[in-house]
């Protein structure tokens, strides 16, 4: 064997892997859109049908306009307010994130030019992330019961930004650390105040990886269940929370409805990745300074 | 144009010393060098100077007036980094730029302006492209350009040229060595390339551990050097060091090393003890069988214009001669030597000169 087969052998073998990845990957996505769009009756069926024919969007419309179609399920359908959610789910989503990344920000730039915070500080904060959320849950809805933040805005706000500090600390440190001291000097020697530089020099080098910082955060913020569960009632609802109503011990399981909020949470994901893909690629490959 | 006046300046790092009560006054136009091995305070005095390291003690006047505790802009000082620190996401014009719109100059007067730096720095073909996109060479000359343009009153230069290759950080030291006659401003210039300290200094610093061992022109250093270590420090190749002793014997002084023994009558009245002979290669001359020293010749390398002999004069005991080119020496061949007696140094044990 030459060694130029070999070197095709090895590639064809790393693209048959990476197919089979794909192929898990998005395995599910496919099957929720073809579940999202099965009339109830397909549901269930086995063998299972892979491509629905005749499609029907009813399942769009009961999901995310609360028409009732069918009213078998007028029990759950009653207490879905889909907008709702999804208005919910932007405000609390888009304020933690920034709001987590720019107090992230700030701390790593602290940590990484001024050293306010020392090596063991840095490690307290990423063990915030290694608290099972359980374990925090229920005393925080103590808490919050008696300070009146239960089913608020700001309560749920408050926990993402908190849960999801260390991260962008920590992701944003690296790409602050990334930037040569130097070059902040440069532009100082030459007339520049502090906030200038920040804004005229770190922001824009550092701008890939806040970018994909951001992303990371409102992944996490975006389709938390836990906490948006235990800390809300009717009032915030978010569509994590939404989500699982539709699989209840009296109203069975409704997947064509599920599938149809779902394909609904996970575009937005989707439209905002593809969206800023070439920061993320560069952000998440942490080189970009490097000449 | 600025004077800088360094007075018993003194930086510590957690405890360790990095330079000591530094004394020392920078004159107007001057070109002066700092150089030394690394780790031995140049640097951190030039940062000093610059406003990004704070002193621990002592004081920096900049043209009469105490600027230690100046924030770095305040100073009027142009600083050129190691790594250039260019910003990696501006235009070669921005880079230039950044500094006039900073200072709130005119939007029609930073655009001569920095035409006119390219234009000096022989850059304008560059001024649309990114810092990556330019070679080791003109990305230099752009953090050059980017100080010049703010027309500082003094030049920082922190080794600028040690990320260039030998043939174009020659063409850059010719560069700078231009720029300097031609603004006439003070420029303090760290390195730790001897040759590049006694080719563009007028005057040298020369530090270790944290001390100043000599200031002096470069002939000075050179031919005069205060001990040691400034004198095995400059040179190529280096002096040679012979480790000895010195006596009296009928009489006079004597240099004893190995089995020999030289008389010291050139040197002046020197005490007695340890003593290491310093002759630099050009001071050893070579002299068939009529030398004092017989030697083995263990090497020759022709360098073109000269030739490099190395001499065994004992056992591990070799020192280097600089001869004309057209002397025909063959490993191995036994011949002798002298030492050009008024071109010698000597160091007691702690390093110090004695003659």
């Amino acid at each position: 064997m030459t060694r130029r087969t070999r070197r095709r052998l090895a590639s064809s073998g790393r693209y048959a892997v990476l197919c089979l990845w794909l192929l898990v990957v998005v395995f599910p996505l496919f099957w929720s859109v073809m579940t999202s769009l099965k009339p109830a009756a397909e549901w269930f069926t086995w063998p299972p049908t892979w491509i629905p024919d005749p499609f029907t969007l009813n399942n769009y419309r009961v999901a995310w306009l609360g028409e009732l179609l069918d009213t078998q399920y007028v029990q759950s359908a009653s207490v879905q307010t889909p907008f709702r959610a999804l208005a919910n789910s932007i405000v609390i989503a888009g304020t933690s994130t920034i709001l987590s990344v720019t107090l992230g920000m700030l701390l790593a730039y602290g940590a990484s030019r001024y050293g306010i915070l020392s090596e063991t500080a840095l490690f307290r904060f990423l063990m915030l992330r290694m608290i099972p959320p359980i374990v925090v849950a229920v005393p925080v809805l103590l808490y919050y019961s008696t300070i009146g933040l239960l089913d608020s805005y700001l309560g749920l706000i408050t926990i993402y930004v908190v849960s999801t500090l260390p991260y962008s600390l920590w992701m944003t440190k690296s790409f602050i650390d990334e930037v040569p001291i130097e070059v902040e000097h440069a532009a100082e020697l030459l007339g520049a105040s502090r906030a200038r530089t920040i804004r005229e020099i770190v922001l824009p080098l550092i701008r890939s990886g806040v970018v994909a910082t951001l992303m990371f955060v409102l992944i996490l913020t975006w389709s938390e269940y836990l906490m948006a569960l235990t800390l809300s009632a009717t009032h915030i609802s978010t569509l994590p929370v939404q989500l699982s109503k539709y699989e209840g011990s009296t109203e069975g399981r409704l997947y064509g409805w599920q599938q149809a909020m779902s394909v609904g949470v996970t575009l937005p994901l989707i439209a905002v990745g593809y969206a800023i893909h070439r920061h993320l690629v560069r952000g998440f490959s942490f080189g970009m300074l490097k000449r | 144009m600025a004077q800088i006046v360094l007075s018993k300046l003194r930086k510590e790092f957690k405890g360790t010393v990095a330079v000591r009560e530094t004394d020392l006054r920078i004159e107007e136009g001057e070109f002066l060098v700092l150089v030394g091995p690394s780790g031995c305070g140049k640097t951190t005095t030039l940062r000093m100077i610059a406003g990004l390291e704070e002193p621990t003690s002592g004081e920096i006047y900049i043209d009469g007036r105490r600027a230690d505790d100046l924030e770095p802009s305040r100073r009027n000082l142009g600083m050129v980094f190691q790594n250039l620190a260019l910003f990696p996401h501006k235009t070669v014009y921005e880079n230039i730029a950044f500094g006039l719109r900073v200072k709130k100059v005119a939007a029609p007067d930073i655009k001569s302006r920095v035409e006119q730096v390219a234009a000096t720095m022989h850059i304008s073909h560059l001024l649309g492209k990114l810092p990556a996109q330019c070679s080791g060479g003109e990305a230099q000359r752009v953090a050059l350009a980017r100080t010049l343009v703010t027309n500082p009153g003094a030049f920082l230069l922190d080794e600028p040229l040690s990320n260039l290759d030998a043939k174009l950080r020659k063409e850059m030291r010719a560069e700078v060595d231009a720029l300097h006659s031609r603004l006439a401003k003070t420029f303090v210039y760290v390195t730790h390339d001897q040759e590049e300290a006694m080719t563009l200094a007028d005057r040298i610093v020369v530090m270790r551990e944290g001390r100043i061992e000599q200031v002096g022109t470069p002939l000075e250093i050179y031919h005069e050097p205060a001990n040691q270590f400034v004198a095995s420090f400059f040179g190529s190749p280096v002096m040679n060091l012979i480790p000895g002793i010195v006596h009296r014997a009928r009489g006079e002084a004597v240099f004893a090393f190995g089995a020999r023994e030289m008389p010291l009558n050139g040197l002046g009245e020197v005490r007695e003890g340890p003593a290491t002979l310093g002759v630099r290669p050009e001071a050893v001359r070579l002299a068939g069988a009529r030398g004092h020293h017989p030697a083995r010749v263990t090497l020759v390398e022709p360098l073109g214009k000269e030739t490099l002999v190395y001499l065994n004069y004992g056992p591990e005991a070799l020192l280097v001669a600089v001869t004309p080119p057209g002397v025909r020496v063959d490993e191995g061949a036994n011949l002798s030597f002298d030492f050009d007696g008024g071109r010698l140094y000597l160091f007691d044990g702690e390093g110090r000169r004695l003659a």
